[in-house]
């Protein structure tokens, strides 16, 4: 498996490539500005990772998962 | 129903009786298989409206799929519940009035309940009743608003947006059951886990997709389904991002993208329900094929959980590479079939101007990228791990890899020649899948969050949990409330019961004994014991003056009313 920063380096190419295909041949449908500016998807995806980790992994979690016996009253659940 | 033509519902429905009474496995083993493919062709040829035949061709195109795969069951009542779900759930689509519906719905809800029992687990059974249950509700809600509908002398299935009386809001309700809209969503990942493997993949394609289909119908345009829809497509992303089982995993995601579908028919139009339309049958393809893919991990692992899986794409590389395939499908990557009916959604969501929805959706496409094509493929399949999971590769066999690669063909296909699913859609809606901006767009938002995974993986391992859903309502505030009234009752019961004993018995006392009601009357000493049921002889004891004062009143009186009456 590669590591970390092959995986970075892979992925930078990819979104300087795609960024570059954006900037010279798009020609937007719509024109709100995350479909006009070149790039603004790059933010999204960034910022929006970022917010479902926030809202899964740290407020959901806390909230909604328990341990695997919850339901069963003193004995585990069914397990495969 | 159709009147001219042999009903392909029907046809599946047959093909299920056969399946239950042949006890030859080889001829079994044809009939399963022959039925879907001559109920496709059938669908094929029927001549009904373009979004009865879309969803009749992707509805017998996974029968067939989904056959293959369980081709090797030995059960012949989970053969046959499979094909009558599938035969009944056909049937609800093709059916054109309110009462057709109305039965095959019920068969659908009974048949898949019995899918679900057939692993006969103890849990199984649990969340079978459970499943029963609300399905039930379900029919119920459509069958009270189904009765309002003739009352009002409608027999017929027509739209009924805008309606807004108890009709529209009970069949509302009745759908909304099967579309798994929240807070009726908990069934899903509640029974769908419990499920044999071949079962789970006949599930995960009809319900859900039939509640879509009847949303479509009657309800396309509800702006109200827009926020529910919108809602289910992040909640159920992030659900599955969290998740630990692995098909609970993919329950999650079957509600996300139903609510890509229920947002994309309420925003309504010919771009909106072609839209939804197309998704249903795209999902239908990488679901099955990521449920099939899921089916072979745990048959061959014996094992569900994500946290206890990793390093299988060396020993089960078939599997691995359709799971890629159907996997990069589902979140949209550019070239596979989820990334064509994305289009089409978010180009309603863009044309019509709904900023927010599309922003969501696209929030809820980089949660689906996360918490399947990453997640998974990097915990199960590809990551670097120290578990040496044991593999018996025996339990996938050779139907299951071909069912599989067919499934994933099949997302490559339709991902490829978009044309073949927008020329099924009702109104045959281009979705342009292929322009610069749309696959850049893909392209950038991907890569940004693969980024993000890659710094925050350590972190993604989910946890040895579970997580709790809207069945916690009935499964523990409720089961306490059904005990505390039945605690109640029996209270009750055992109160009046003691005090009515207790009348009885003092009564008997007094009756069995007169002369305690003169004790208790006039403050006389007893002369007998005063518990007389337990004293045998006290009545044979002498009665004493008391009785004979009891004569003499009574003698008295007799005297008295004899004089008055003749005198």
């Amino acid at each position: 498996m590669l590591d970390k920063k092959k995986i970075y380096f892979i992925l930078g190419v990819i979104i300087a490539v795609a960024l570059i295909a954006e900037y010279c041949f798009a020609h937007p449908h719509y024109h709100m500005i995350w479909n006009t500016v070149p790039g603004a998807d790059i933010v999204l995806g960034f910022a929006g990772a970022w917010l479902l980790i926030l809202l899964a992994k740290k407020i959901m979690a806390g909230l909604l998962q328990r341990k695997e016996s919850y339901y069963d009253e003193g004995g585990e659940r069914h397990d495969g | 129903m159709m009147d001219n033509f042999l009903h392909p519902g029907l046809l599946m429905i047959i093909t299920g009786l056969l399946t239950l009474i042949t006890g030859k496995e080889i001829l079994r083993r044809v009939i399963f298989i022959a039925g879907p493919v001559i109920t496709l062709c059938a669908v094929a040829i029927s001549g009904a409206d373009k979004l009865t035949t879309m969803f009749g061709i992707i509805f017998s195109l996974i029968a067939v799929v989904a056959a293959i795969y369980n081709i090797n069951v030995k059960d012949r009542l989970e053969l046959a519940a499979e094909a009558i779900y599938a035969g009944s759930s056909i049937s609800v689509v093709f059916a054109t009035s309110w009462i057709g519906m109305l039965v095959f719905w019920e068969l659908m809800a009974v048949s898949s309940w019995l899918i679900v029992v057939s692993s006969r687990t103890e849990e199984a059974g649990k969340a079978g009743f459970r499943y029963l249950v609300v399905h039930m509700l379900g029919g119920n809600l459509l069958l009270a608003g189904i009765v309002i509908k003739l009352a009002q002398g409608s027999t017929a299935i027509e739209c009924l947006t805008g309606t807004c009386d108890a009709a529209y809001w009970l069949i509302l309700a009745g759908v909304a059951v099967n579309a798994a809209i929240p807070p009726l969503n908990a069934w899903i990942a509640d029974a769908y886990p419990e499920s044999t493997m071949g079962g789970t993949v006949y599930m995960g394609s009809f319900t859900t997709k039939v509640g879509v289909f009847c949303l479509i119908k009657i309800f396309a345009g509800t702006e109200l389904l827009l926020y529910f829809g919108v809602f289910m497509a992040v909640w159920g992303a992030c659900m599955a991002l969290i998740e630990n089982d692995l098909r609970r995993l993919f329950g999650y995601h079957i509600i996300s993208q139903v609510g890509y579908m229920v947002a994309s028919l309420a925003m309504g139009g010919e771009m909106g329900i072609d839209g939804a339309a197309a998704h249903a049958f795209n999902h239908i393809l990488y679901k099955g094929t990521l449920l099939m893919c899921a089916g072979a991990v745990i048959s061959a692992t014996g094992k569900r959980k994500i946290s206890q899986l990793g390093g299988l794409a060396k020993k089960m590389p078939v599997t691995a590479g359709c799971f890629l395939v159907a996997s990069m499908a589902i979140a949209g990557f550019p070239l596979l079939n989820g990334f064509v009916s994305k289009s089409l959604i978010m180009g309603a969501a863009a044309s019509y101007e709904i900023h927010w929805a599309e922003l969501l959706l696209t929030l809820a496409s980089i949660g689906t990228l996360m918490s399947v094509t990453l997640k998974v493929n990097y915990f199960v399949f590809w990551g670097k791990t120290d578990k040496d999971v044991d593999v018996n590769l025996d339990a996938v066999t050779l139907n299951r890899k071909i069912a599989m690669i067919i499934g994933a063909g099949a997302c490559v296909v339709t991902g490829l020649f978009p044309d073949i699913v927008y020329s099924l859609t009702p109104y045959g809606t281009d979705g342009h899948p292929f322009t610069v901006d749309h696959v850049t767009q893909y392209i950038q938002l991907f890569a940004a969050a693969a980024v993000v995974f890659v710094m925050y993986a350590e972190h993604m391992q989910p946890k040895e949990k579970i997580t709790l859903d809207t069945d916690w309502f009935y499964r523990k505030p409720l089961k306490y409330a059904i005990n505390g009234i039945s605690l109640l009752c029996d209270n009750i019961r055992c109160a009046t019961g003691n005090a009515m004993g207790r009348f009885f018995a003092n009564a008997n006392m007094y009756l069995h004994n007169p002369h305690l009601i003169a004790e208790r009357i006039f403050g006389l000493k007893p002369k007998a014991p005063r518990n007389c049921i337990e004293d045998d002889d006290v009545l044979q004891k002498p009665a004493g003056w008391l009785v004979a004062v009891n004569f003499a009143v009574f003698t008295a009186v007799l005297l008295f009313v004899f004089i008055y009456i003749h005198r």
